[in-house]
């Protein structure tokens, strides 16, 4: 039945498609632009694409290691501030540009840039870096902190890794969302509701198929995203402290090396998609109508996420508006980053709470399938 | 000895009674459920298979209530529903394997059984075709297949034959036959032929409420006299038509034959035949 339940799925063309989109999406915008857009200029050269990444690499390297204010002052003695930190053009024409007047730009002048400078406003507007100069107290410095080379690839990997969890969850519903409310559609629920198997059995059957398919395109999409990532960027960068990474880091840990991070950040996601999986199931059980499951899973989605920043943001931070917020963060949309950020006792909590509701959407999902009314 | 119990069953939609107070008890044998359109045939059906629940009254297997025999009680059902649904792209013996799973057929007996079964309905040849290239007829014998996968011991069929050709349907009632030595069936249809030859009971279905059972018979036996046969002169046909109930007419050199069901003699030259099963039919569904 297993097998029979996961070809079901793989045998709709829309899920084919569908399942294309993200891994091209990855493929070319994190893989190929990505590398494509890397520019370095050091003493008066210009390199671009995989020459800028191996650059960078081999500049960083000299500076690599605990992190102290030390390292901090030297890249700004030898490279100077970032000259297009904040219009990032990495054009040929531009870079050459500023080959030409001796500037550097490369990851290390960037990093310094990012995180140990000030902006200052000339008397025309333009923009300029100056280095923070009392940095003993920078709890970056106090030799916690790792630092190497992590590029555009490793560098605000939450953003990458939230796009695509998006793009996975929005396929997972896509393909998911017929599983049951076709049988009431197509009448197949009329054979299988009087089989001895066709009830409980069956449910249990498609919950396990639901959660095999959507973790294995899942750990498939994650999987492109991270193998593209150690390809061009190198394994390096997963030593580097999160906290210098620019992503989404772990409440308190922030000197903790980015593999933990980005470990911790992936199986978020799982387990997500898994909650997901099962609500999405659970809301085909119920609807009668493919379109309406489609058209609620996307609304529990998105939705909830959607009204507390829009409305509930808005209003006094209460017991009730608080407990709201906590029951939408638990929401699949959002479990995984509220996760990382937060303590040991929040993400208990709302790992609870996501787990409850997506039992209560599977339960309720099997009750209305078990208890199906063939009455037409 | 299994026994199927109904005991004063009823569906209702509202003030809509579409099942009412239905009581019968079902043993070994074909049971042939005849009705018209909305006389709740299907309703009935649906109850006893567990597909709806009745808003009142029970169903009993054996002395059990089949609401807490559950899984077991299905186990024993094999249903064919009036609109028979499959997965397109599943050829027909995966339909019929996957179908076997779902009965909790052993997969080694299910492979044989679905071999069988598609040999005994004529789609040996095309089970490994998708299903949406199979036509109505086709589709139709794979639902039989798909009834007969667990040997059921209640065997519910909601018109089975519809989409079948005459020779497919000849076949299907000697399957049935074969079959009805040692289980329940019970045959919804329209089509009067279908269960003339093979049901042992006939039950007329009217308004939600069986209004009469028995063997084919016993219910010829209550309307001897009441089908007559007489031939009139063409335009006399309309006249008769509109004020009996006429089961078949045939042009012939000598006028119009005219096989009528009515109370009292038709007219002159009217000679009372012998009552086959669809005049039974129409003596107890015409409109008065």
């Amino acid at each position: 039945m297993l097998k029979a339940e996961l070809y079901r799925i793989f045998s709709r063309k829309t899920v084919l498609a569908g399942m294309l989109i993200p891994i091209l999406f990855v493929i070319f915008l994190y893989g190929g632009i990505s590398v494509w857009e890397e520019g370095v200029v050091d003493e008066g050269r210009v390199y671009q694409g995989g020459e800028a990444i191996t650059r960078d690499q081999e500049i960083a390297e000299e500076f690599a290691g605990t992190l102290t204010e030390e390292t901090v002052r030297e890249i700004w003695n030898r490279y100077g501030p970032s000259m297009i930190y904040q219009n990032r053009d990495t054009s040929r024409e531009n870079l050459e540009t500023l080959a030409k007047i001796g500037k550097n730009d490369n990851f290390c002048n960037r990093f310094v840039t990012r995180l140990f400078c000030r902006e200052e406003r000339g008397e025309q507007g333009e923009i300029t870096y100056v280095l923070q100069e009392d940095l003993s107290e920078n709890k970056m410095l106090q030799g916690e902190y790792i630092f190497g080379y992590t590029g555009e690839g490793w560098n605000w990997y939450w953003d990458k890794f939230f796009v695509a969890f998006v793009l996975v969850c929005i396929v997972i519903i896509v393909s998911l969302s017929p599983t049951f409310s076709e049988d009431y559609v197509c009448h197949t629920a009329d054979v299988l509701l009087p089989a001895a198997k066709g009830r409980m059995g069956l449910w249990l059957t498609r919950i396990l198929a639901g959660t095999i398919y959507s973790s294995l395109y899942y750990w498939l999409i994650m999987g492109i995203l991270l193998i593209q990532r150690l390809i061009f960027y190198g394994a390096g960068g997963l030593a580097v402290s999160s906290g210098l990474t620019g992503s989404f880091v772990v409440w308190g840990e922030e000197a903790v090396p980015l593999w933990k991070t980005l470990t911790l950040m992936h199986f978020c996601g799982w387990f997500s998609v898994i909650f997901l999986t099962w609500m999405v199931l659970g809301l085909s059980a119920r609807a009668r109508q493919t379109f309406s499951t489609l058209m609620w899973s996307l609304l529990l989605y998105l939705g909830p996420f959607a009204a507390v920043r829009i409305i509930l943001d808005q209003l006094p931070m209460v017991f009730v508006n608080r407990l709201v917020h906590y029951i939408v963060y638990s929401m699949p949309l959002t479990y995984a980053g509220m996760v990382l950020e937060s303590p040991l006792s929040g993400r208990r909590f709302l790992t609870g709470l996501a787990l409850a509701a997506a039992l209560l959407a599977a339960g309720w999902g099997a009750r209305g399938w078990c208890r199906h009314q063939v009455d037409r | 000895m299994l026994e199927l119990t109904l005991n004063k069953i009823t569906k209702k939609y509202g003030r809509k009674i579409a099942v009412d107070h239905v009581s019968y008890e079902f043993r070994k044998g074909v049971y042939g459920l005849l009705g018209e359109n909305g006389a709740g045939k299907t309703t009935l059906l649906r109850m006893i298979c567990s597909l709806l629940e009745p808003s009142d009254g029970e169903i009993r297997c054996s002395g059990d209530s089949v609401d807490r025999m559950g899984a077991q009680y299905r186990r024993l059902l094999g249903y064919l529903p009036q609109e028979f649904g499959y997965y397109p792209e599943f050829t027909a013996r995966k339909f019929l394997l996957y179908m076997a799973a779902l009965k909790a057929i052993p997969k080694e007996l299910a492979v044989e059984k679905a071999e069988e079964l598609l040999k005994l309905v004529g789609l040996e040849q095309e089970q490994n075709s998708r299903l949406k290239t199979f036509s109505g007829g086709m589709i139709r014998r794979l639902g039989i297949a798909q009834a007969l996968l667990n040997d059921p011991e209640i065997l519910v069929l909601d018109e089975p034959t519809s989409g079948l050709d005459p020779k497919e349907r000849i076949r299907f009632r000697n399957i049935i036959s074969e079959l009805s030595r040692d289980r329940i069936i019970l045959l919804s249809t329209h089509i009067v032929s279908d269960v003339e030859y093979i049901a042992d009971e006939i039950l007329l279905m009217k308004g939600g409420e069986l209004i009469k059972t028995g063997s084919m018979e016993w219910l010829a036996a209550q309307v001897r006299g009441r089908v007559w046969d007489c031939c009139v002169r063409p335009e006399e046909t309309e006249n008769y038509q509109a004020h009996y109930s006429v089961s078949n007419l045939r042009n012939t050199d000598h006028g119009v034959r005219l096989r009528i069901v009515a109370e009292e003699c038709p007219g002159p030259g009217a000679k009372p035949v012998d009552p086959d099963l669809e005049d039974v039919y129409l003596y107890y569904f015409r409109e008065v």
